[in-house]
């Protein structure tokens, strides 16, 4: 499958135009003026290859001033999606497993505590010079610099400083703990491979290996992107690419809609079930394997979600027909309290059901009636806070005193914070295992304090082969669903909206942010 | 310009000196006030990422556990040089500032430009007609707009004209390297939702204070002296009112530069307001902080001549009456 | 322009204002309402106001139930609709009033006081001393600085809850509540009947109140009635960055939610916004009646 199953969603806008008072505000969501439209069949669409030449115009929600191309600085959905077609990254994602791009090979050493890495041959900087051991070598020091803003997560698994250059296309990288899998690793955290030395990367001086080189930049504005002819994946069937920076979603829909651009990444469920007129239109989803989970982690380090019997109460408490119906207006499905749906090794228990008596007894058991929680939640994305909500409105039926705490983004990741509060909003897009069970464990009050599940996952971590890895997964999948600390309500769609004859997107490690490498006009 | 040499000169200087010395103790005020806003920077730029080893490591890299007062100085010097510090996104801030704030004067400075007019034609000509239907009109026509929000306008304008008609662009997409005002298209917009929620206060107070005029002895006088309603507004009328609509123009017009967030964002238009905004949310404290000074600034100075214009327009003060 | 003050104070007779002043919205076209339709207006006043402070006690609904699924169109029950939580919209409408309301109207008063009376010590002082000045308006002019979404951030983090929300609109709008009452009053200070009363040595309250006052007010309660729409979107604002106080549902907050489902539930949008239209233009029309009332005082 190497295109992402695209669905074609039309709903009608009748209900907008039964509503004449409506007309204003209709720019505020997008909607059909001609009433009783066609009704919400989905579709998958003609897989249309791109042809050559043209140029594809796209959206994203961008950073503002602070975007840059320097490829581990960068925090929002248009940084992302532009530096993964200027730079390339040494193993992608596909399906959930890590595929060479410009390493061949990750072999890990017989005791897991370093791997060698072997390199592409041929491969070309846009600057014509070509890339060599020691581009990896200053990538993985300057990605991992305790100067930068934001220093790569990898190292938290990898020695990243004290990498060995065996020869030109031969590196050894030592790690912190046994690692049986470096290939999915380095595939699941952003690892771009800049040019050894680079330090810089003003327009100019941003050279990547990717299929696009950079034109022109302008933060929060504007890139503009030209094919690279020499790339070694192929030359790329679009001339050029540009990327516009819009953070109000519908702002970018408004964009498409009115022909200044073909493609708006992320847009809202609202926006979907309102209808978008125009019959070279169509709304996608990323198809269901790459949904993003909501959920909330309940803090299992203090009372009350310390007794594994409350966790489950509040598991068996939330509604989650009510919270997909409300907070994704049914764009999406109920979520079975495990995260990364869809990725490798996940776990496909059944959603717990709701029975709040069963709840109210277990809460009663645990002596934690009229307990305090407190919920915290930010509008990191969009639903965080509605889901909270009613998330709260659900725990006080089994007889918790909950309350939400509404922070603001600056604050929401407070440490300190985070430890006061019994739960905590998050979501999460199907990364690999490692990845969120890595994340959830490096923080203190997301951590689920289990020896079982503790042993299962360093296992997992560890693990050379395939089958040891899905055992080990399953084992700590099953802690987990019995006494875990997540509540995974629901996985969203991820919606985008492009022109009917935008064609040739990817999805790599997360649909939020696909890959456009490909992509171009049919 | 002999004015300036005598006691309006005199009142300027001084006003001036005032405004230095406002300036620098808004300077502390606003890096003390900002460093005490809600919210971690270094946990919000880590976002999901911030482990607590990392929360500390970056806190001594960027020299957050050192005394407010100290980096309080460090910054200031780094002001007076030109420097305004770093980004937490590792940007220097001047790079981030540098068109915004100019991209972002230009619509307040277009909007004020045509507020100038309509508010003084909308106010006077309520203000000759009090209680008519004309002056209801009027008034309650610029309550409805200041009632209704702006990005309520801003999207009532974009699924007019460019989503129904197609005459304008939705979005304002300034290609990179090109400033706005090469777009004149792109700025028509922005401009207009500006002016429809800003004119609102303006016509009000205006209106007011001509009523007050029209109502008063001096304009009688002249009536019963068989003086042409006309040169009355010019002569009596318009004269008064100058000074009070002076000070709404030029504070509307400044607070226009960081205020119009939602606006930026309907029309993703690449301003300063927008800037200050994700960078408070985001706890990017340098950047707050030099916006804010820029912004301080600016009113000050607007604030200035303010009181300038209050002197220059008002008889007895610019003859040195009150100084 | 010379100075051309009448020398005599004229006793202004009969301004052309109504006493009215408002209109029955009858649309007839007509200036002057008699006595019946000002009775009707302010009974008509009088009940919207009951309405909004009686409005969480009138609601079917509390202010967090969710009583349907989200944006249900209008129907038995609800007559509204339903907003994005399935809230009923006609409850959070009625639940909304009274906070914004009280806020508002607090911050607004307290804010135009405190300018005010600034501006106007300022003009009457300004002929004799400069103190005033550098004491009340160069202050003023520190915090009209300060951009207001970060004063009100500023102000909720050292006092979270409705207090801090007040206070935070309240300094929000004095400083230009000042400069207004200062420029306006300014045009008055010289007029030949205040120079009489500074000249009989009246004292500065007599001054204020008799002869300063009247003449302005007109433009104070102009500013404070348009201030008054802006104190509903700062404490929008607030609820957008996510600080001060957490589940009041007033009509600022409500129109910031409602804003990304506009198209599937248009009401849940208009409900609040014309709610806030209908207050800001009685607010402001009752301001315009009361300027022509201060200045028949002087009569």
């Amino acid at each position: 499958m190497s295109l992402p199953r695209r669905t074609l969603i039309r709903s009608t806008g009748a209900l907008l135009g039964a509503v004449g008072a409506g007309s204003l505000l209709a720019a505020c969501g997008g909607s059909s003026d001609t009433p009783g439209g066609t009704d919400g069949a989905a579709s998958d669409a003609t897989s249309d290859t791109p042809v050559e030449g043209g140029t594809l115009r796209a959206v994203f929600a961008g950073a503002g001033a602070s975007e840059s191309l320097d490829p581990f600085a960068g925090t929002s959905p248009v940084d992302f999606v532009r530096n993964d077609v200027i730079y390339d990254s040494l193993f992608i994602l596909r399906d959930g497993a890590p595929e060479p791009a410009l390493a061949t090979d990750a072999e890990p050493a017989a005791d897991g505590m370093s791997f060698t890495l072997r390199l592409r041959e041929g491969v070309l900087w846009h600057d014509g010079s070509a890339f060599t051991a020691d581009d990896v070598a200053h990538s993985f020091r300057y990605m991992s610099s305790p100067d930068r803003p934001l220093p790569s997560e990898l190292q938290m698994y990898f020695d990243m400083g004290n990498v060995t250059v065996e020869d030109e296309h031969t590196l050894t990288v030592p790690t912190v703990q046994p690692i049986g899998d470096p290939a999915t690793m380095l595939a699941s955290f952003p690892a771009k491979m800049v040019r050894s030395g680079a330090t810089d990367f003003s327009t100019e001086n941003a050279i990547g290996t990717g299929p696009y080189r950079v034109a022109a930049f302008e933060a929060g504005r504007e890139t503009r992107l030209t094919r690279f002819e020499e790339y070694w994946g192929g030359a790329s069937p679009t001339d050029e690419l540009v990327f516009s920076s819009v953070s109000d979603p519908q702002a970018r829909v408004n964009a498409v809609r009115t022909g200044q651009a073909d493609y708006a990444g992320d847009i809202p469920f609202s926006t979907a079930k309102a209808g978008i007129e125009g019959s070279d239109l169509e709304i996608r989803t990323a198809g269901d394997t790459n949904r993003t989970g909501f959920a909330f982690v309940l803090n299992a380090n203090r009372a009350p979600f310390d007794d594994p019997k409350v966790r489950r109460a509040a598991r068996l408490a939330v509604d989650r027909a009510r919270l997909v119906e409300t907070v994704l207006l049914g764009y999406g499905e109920p979520g079975n309290d495990l995260f990364c749906k869809g990725a490798r090794y996940f776990s496909e228990a059944r959603p717990l059901k709701r029975d709040l008596e069963e709840a109210r007894r277990l809460v009663k058991e645990a002596g934690a009636e009229g307990a305090k929680v407190v919920a915290r939640s930010a509008e990191y994305e969009a639903g965080y806070n509605d889901s909270t909500k009613l998330f709260v409105q659900q725990l006080r039926e089994i007889g918790l005193d909950a309350e939400e705490q509404i922070v603001s983004l600056a604050e929401f990741f407070d440490p300190a914070a985070l430890e006061e509060a019994d739960s905590v909003t998050f979501s999460s897009s199907p990364l690999p295992l490692p990845v969120i069970y890595g994340r959830m464990a490096a923080y203190p009050s997301f951590a689920l304090p289990d020896d079982e599940f503790g042993a299962a996952f360093g296992e997992a971590m560890a693990a050379r082969t395939d089958a040891e890895r899905r055992t080990a997964w399953a084992k700590a999948q099953d802690v987990m669903a019995d006494r875990g600390n997540t509540v995974v309500w629901g996985v969203a769609d991820i919606l985008s909206l492009a022109r009917t004859n935008v064609a040739g997107i990817e999805v790599r490690d997360q649909a939020k942010y696909p890959y456009l490498g490909k992509a171009g006009l049919a | 310009m002999t004015l300036l040499a005598g006691p309006v000169g005199r009142r300027l200087a001084l006003r001036v000196a005032t405004g230095g010395a406002l300036l620098a103790v808004l300077s502390l005020l606003v890096f003390v006030g900002v460093d005490l806003l809600p919210g971690d920077p270094v946990t919000a730029r880590l976002g999901p990422n911030a482990t607590p080893e990392r929360v500390a490591e970056l806190r001594a890299a960027r020299g957050l556990d050192e005394p407010v007062l100290t980096r309080y100085a460090q910054w200031l010097g780094g002001l007076l040089r030109g420097d305004p510090g770093t980004s937490f996104s590792g940007k220097p801030v001047s790079e981030m500032l540098a068109d915004r704030v100019g991209h972002s004067a230009l619509l307040a400075g277009l909007c004020v430009l045509l507020l100038v007019p309509v508010s003084l034609a909308a106010g006077l000509y309520a203000a000759r007609r009090p209680g008519k239907p004309a002056d209801r009109t009027v008034s309650t026509g610029a309550l409805l707009l200041v009632s209704v929000p702006e990005f309520v306008i801003a999207s009532g304008l974009v699924l007019l004209f460019a989503v129904g008609l197609g005459l304008l662009p939705a979005v304002s997409l300034i290609p990179a390297g090109d400033h706005p005002i090469r777009h004149p298209d792109m700025l028509v917009m922005p401009v207009l939702s500006l002016l429809l929620v800003a004119s609102a206060y303006s016509i009000r107070v205006i209106r007011a204070c001509a009523v007050s005029v029209l109502a008063g002895p001096r304009v009688e006088f002249l009536r019963l002296t068989g003086v042409r309603e006309r040169t009355i507004l010019r002569t009596a009328v318009v004269p008064a009112v100058l000074p009070v609509a002076v000070q709404v123009w030029l504070v509307t017009g400044v607070g226009l530069v960081g205020g119009a967030v939602l606006v930026e964002r309907v029309f993703a238009y690449p301003g300063v307001g927008d800037l200050l905004v994700t960078a408070v949310l985001g706890g990017d404290l340098p950047v707050v902080q030099a916006i804010v000074m820029i912004l301080g600034a600016a009113m000050l100075l607007a604030l200035v001549l303010a009181d300038l214009a209050v002197v220059l327009l008002t008889p007895r003060l610019r003859t040195g009456g009150a100084v | 322009m010379s100075g051309g003050i009448p020398t005599a104070p004229m006793s202004p007779t009969a301004p052309t204002a109504p006493t009215g002043g408002i209109g029955t919205g009858g649309g007839s076209g007509t200036s002057r309402t008699g006595p019946r339709a000002a009775y009707a207006w302010w009974g008509l006043c009088a009940t919207g106001l009951l309405l909004i402070l009686l409005g969480p006690e009138l609601a079917p609904h509390g202010p967090t139930a969710t009583p349907g699924p989200p944006y249900r169109p209008p129907a038995a029950g609800a007559p509204l609709g339903t907003d994005h939580l399935g809230r009923d919209v006609l409850s959070m409408v009625l639940h909304g009033g009274r906070p914004l309301l009280l806020t508002g109207l607090l911050a607004v008063g307290i804010g135009s006081v405190f300018g005010a009376s600034a501006g106007l010590l300022t003009a009457l002082a300004g002929a004799r001393s400069r103190l005033p000045r550098m004491l009340l308006m160069r202050p003023l002019d520190a915090l009209a600085a300060v951009p207001p979404v970060l004063l009100v951030l500023l102000i909720l983090t050292a006092l979270p809850g409705r207090v801090g929300l007040i206070t935070a609109i309240a300094l929000a709008g004095t400083p230009l509540s000042a400069r207004v009452a200062y420029a306006a009053a300014e045009q008055v200070v010289g007029r030949a009947h205040v120079e009489a009363a500074i000249a009989r040595g009246e004292s500065r309250c007599r001054l204020l109140g008799r002869e300063v006052l009247p003449l302005v007010a007109g433009a104070l309660l102009a500013d404070a009635g348009i201030r008054f729409t802006g104190a509903v979107y700062l404490v929008a604002a607030a609820g957008f960055l996510g600080v001060g106080g957490s589940s009041d549902a007033d009509w600022g907050r409500l129109i910031v939610e409602a804003l990304p489902g506009a198209s599937l539930q248009p009401l849940a949008l208009l409900a609040p916004v014309l709610a806030v239209a209908l207050v800001a233009v009685t607010v402001n029309l009752a301001a315009d009646s009361a300027g022509h009332r201060s200045r028949k005082v002087l009569a």
